[in-house]
């Protein structure tokens, strides 16, 4: 069977499927592939969805005994499966799965359910679950093709003791004791969710600190928080081997040869391009040494016809930069002039707590500028914080000298839509009058700003800084 | 006995089953005390090895068959299994914990009789179907320590069926006791999951192994035992076949494509030892 578009996009994950709703709106003729069932890729059916649903039971849960231990009464029984916890996840999948297959036919894109590979630069192959071939040919292509878990040597991955990020959802049961390995994002986001649902969870890293690429107050506060809970965190560890022990439990023996017995353990290690199965040799591509798709600023390949988006390029690798990196990849296709992507890029971490971040940390700011001052806001000191009983929290403005905000850092509550005011206000150049000039609702978390502006700009009138309004 | 007296029979029979599955008069076994602690802490995170061990040497019967299987060539190492720790030390508490679900569990159900080779039949299309059911949910990322349990108990009310009517008519053939057990296995084996309090996806599996796509939430993990119960017939005619395997709607629901099957296809010889190892 041979078919014929303008445009093929390979991946119906974030970077794709806005592709392909941008080169359809445009009146191209334009087919997806998909290698799974449902549309969305790994972002709604192993990573980002599944596990923030997860995410919203564990700190139900965490309120609801709060709740029983003030009234002296037994809290909810351990014992649940995550498959009860996240019970509705699949009705949400399923749900968001037609959501956006209606979305791509209505406008007018083609799911081709699939598995692609380049045959030469202008067509592929689609094999079919039912061993069935179809040949698609295209002006251009688009590979969105995602990422999977990278699975180091050393640890022996079998999904039933050992799970990476991909199968740790797969969990029948909560274990009693868990390692996660890893301290980017994901290793992050599941130790304090299985932390907060009462498993005894090691998270062990390489580095000093996890999420290094944080403001270290945030780090720290995260790992306070984690400890807080029952956690550990071993850093500066690395790890030899990791394996089932053929008993009962896995060990994880590290390099100075103590051994961490666990009931499992979550690799967490980061991920690599998912470009298995695509021949992209055939399309006279290779992957670069990071074992990415090299493209040029406008998402093109070192084959012009061919764009590549998504966590196939590599980092920042999140849901929001991808679909972005999809719709500039169509719209230059198209010839549509666009303005320079913002470099501006948010990043949000959904553990718990919650930490987003947007522009230069404190540690950036101080190698940047001279005179650099904080300002903190407590949610202690937030009305909304007592009224939502959500207290443990924090925002950070960092200043320079004149007063211009060139960073926020946000951990608690509502971390992650909260920063997206600061983005603002560092797209603007805005100072710290701006946050004590203008008036917010009142009790929202968002008058943390005000705080945190109020806090910088007493610390800056003490070393003189006359344009500076202290209220 | 002419055709019309043959069917009578069997409506009689079938009718007499039914009322007894009605009036929950059917006499359904008690669940052997091993499976019923590797089933009360197969989901749970308190499991004991040491209770379980504790358990199995109780009876002599399970523990000298416990051994037999993990002497087996597909189990044994270089040295013989003489003692229960020895064999959790050597296979792993997991694996001993499945052994001891299954013999005892076959224990209770295999019972002997003209019809014996019929139970015989449907434990080990079980045990297959739960062996490959574990391959395909490692497979496909689905959970795969339910997938072993399901697999095996999900004609778990065959040998029920089969057992009552013998009592009811030694006399029926064999033909028309397969099509009773048919008719009958699953609101038996739903019985016995209520009566031996069978974990929730084992209910689920037995409800909806015929139309997993109705299963709502529990859709893959059904699809998981439907596939692994076509290969396992498969297998047990010796016609694993690629080009049919693929045609199976579970296997499609679970994403698998002809390269998929054909790596799943390599575990076969190690199952069919394991079958053999657990006779």
């Amino acid at each position: 069977m041979n078919r014929t578009y303008d445009a093929v996009v390979i991946g119906s994950g974030p970077a794709g499927q806005k592709a392909a709703i941008q080169l359809a709106k445009a009146g191209r003729q334009v087919a997806i592939c998909e290698r799974l069932r449902e549309v969305g890729g790994a972002c709604v059916h192993y990573g980002t969805i599944p596990s923030k649903a997860l995410r919203e039971r564990a700190e139900e849960r965490a309120k609801v005994n709060a709740r029983l231990r003030e009234l002296n009464l037994p809290e909810m029984d351990r014992s649940v499966g995550v498959a009860e916890l996240i019970g509705e996840m699949s009705e949400v999948v399923s749900a968001h799965d037609q959501y956006m297959t209606e979305q791509l036919q209505r406008n007018g894109v083609e799911i081709v359910h699939g598995r692609a590979a380049f045959e030469d630069p202008h067509r592929v192959s689609v094999l079919t679950t039912t061993g069935q071939q179809i040949s698609l040919q295209a002006v251009n292509f688009v590979i969105c093709t995602g990422s999977k878990p990278r699975h180091p040597d050393h640890v022996a991955i079998d999904h039933e003791h050992v799970y990476d990020s991909d199968s740790i959802l797969t969990l029948a049961y909560l274990p009693q004791t868990m390692v996660v390995l890893g301290g980017g994002v994901i290793a992050c986001e599941y130790a304090s969710i299985f932390a907060m649902l009462g498993v005894r969870v090691t998270l062990i890293d390489r580095y000093a600190k996890p999420l290094g690429f944080l403001d270290h107050d945030l780090t720290d506060a995260f790992v306070a928080a984690f400890e807080l809970r029952g956690g550990d965190f071993l850093g500066e560890v690395d790890v030899v081997s990791c394996a089932f022990d053929g008993l009962s439990q896995v060990a994880t023996t590290l390099a100075d040869g103590t051994v961490i017995k666990s009931d499992k353990v979550l690799c967490a290690q980061g991920r690599v391009a998912d470009l298995q199965n695509l021949q992209i040799e055939r399309a006279g591509l290779s992957m670069d040494e990071r074992q990415l798709l090299s493209v040029d600023e406008h998402g093109r390949t070192s084959q012009p016809h061919i764009y590549a988006a998504g966590d196939v390029i590599g980092p920042p690798s999140l849901a929001s930069s991808s679909m972005e990196q999809g719709r500039r990849a169509a719209c230059h296709m198209l010839g549509k002039e666009l303005g320079v992507i913002g470099d501006l890029l948010p990043s949000g971490i959904y553990s718990i707590p919650e930490l987003s971040s947007v522009g230069l940390t404190e540690q950036q700011a101080r190698a940047q500028y001279d005179g650099v001052v904080v300002g903190l806001a407590d949610f202690r000191e937030i009305a909304r914080g007592h009224i939502a009983n959500a207290q443990d929290g924090l925002l950070k403005l960092v200043v320079s000298a004149d007063g211009v905000i060139r960073g926020v850092h946000v951990i608690g509550s509502h971390a992650t839509d909260l920063v997206h005011i600061g983005q603002m206000g560092l797209l603007q150049g805005a100072d710290v009058n701006t946050f004590i000039e203008n008036i917010f609702n009142f009790p929202t978390y968002a008058e943390s700003y005000r705080v945190a502006a109020i806090h910088a700009a007493a610390k800056l009138a003490e070393r003189g800084g006359a344009r500076i309004n202290v209220a | 006995m002419s055709q019309s007296r043959t069917e009578a029979t069997e409506n009689s029979l079938a009718e007499r089953f039914q009322a007894e599955l009605a009036s929950r008069s059917l006499d359904v076994p008690l669940l052997p005390t091993v499976a019923a602690e590797v089933l009360s802490s197969s989901l749970d995170d308190q499991s004991n090895a040491a209770r379980l061990a504790e358990l199995i040497q109780q009876d002599q019967g399970l523990a000298s068959h416990l051994l037999r299987v993990v002497n087996s060539p597909v189990f044994r190492g270089n040295s013989e299994i003489v003692a229960l720790q020895q064999a959790i030390a050597r296979l792993g508490m997991e694996r001993i914990r499945e052994i001891a679900l299954t013999v005892s569990l076959k224990g209770t159900m295999l019972q002997a009789g003209p019809f014996e080779n019929l139970v015989s039949a449907a434990w080990q299309h079980g045990l297959r179907t739960a062996l490959w059911s574990k391959e395909i949910a490692r497979a496909a990322i689905k959970n795969v320590e339910t997938a072993y349990l399901c697999g095996l108990l999900h004609n778990i009310g065959t040998p029920l069926v089969i057992n009552r009517l013998a009592q009811l008519d030694s006399d029926l053939s064999q033909s028309d006791m397969i099509e009773l057990a048919d008719l009958f296995n699953t609101p038996a084996g739903l019985l016995l999951v209520e009566e031996w309090r069978l974990p929730g996806s084992v209910d689920l599996t037995i409800r909806f192994l015929d139309d997993f796509t109705s299963a709502k939430n529990a859709k893959d993990s059904v699809a998981v035992v439907a596939a692994g119960r076509l290969v396992a017939e498969q297998q047990a005619l010796a016609q694993l076949n690629v080009e049919l395997i693929l045609q199976n709607p579970a296997l499609q629901h679970l994403n698998f494509y002809p390269d998929d099957i054909e790596k799943l296809l390599e575990k076969a010889p190690d199952i069919a030892l394991t079958m053999e190892s657990m006779a």
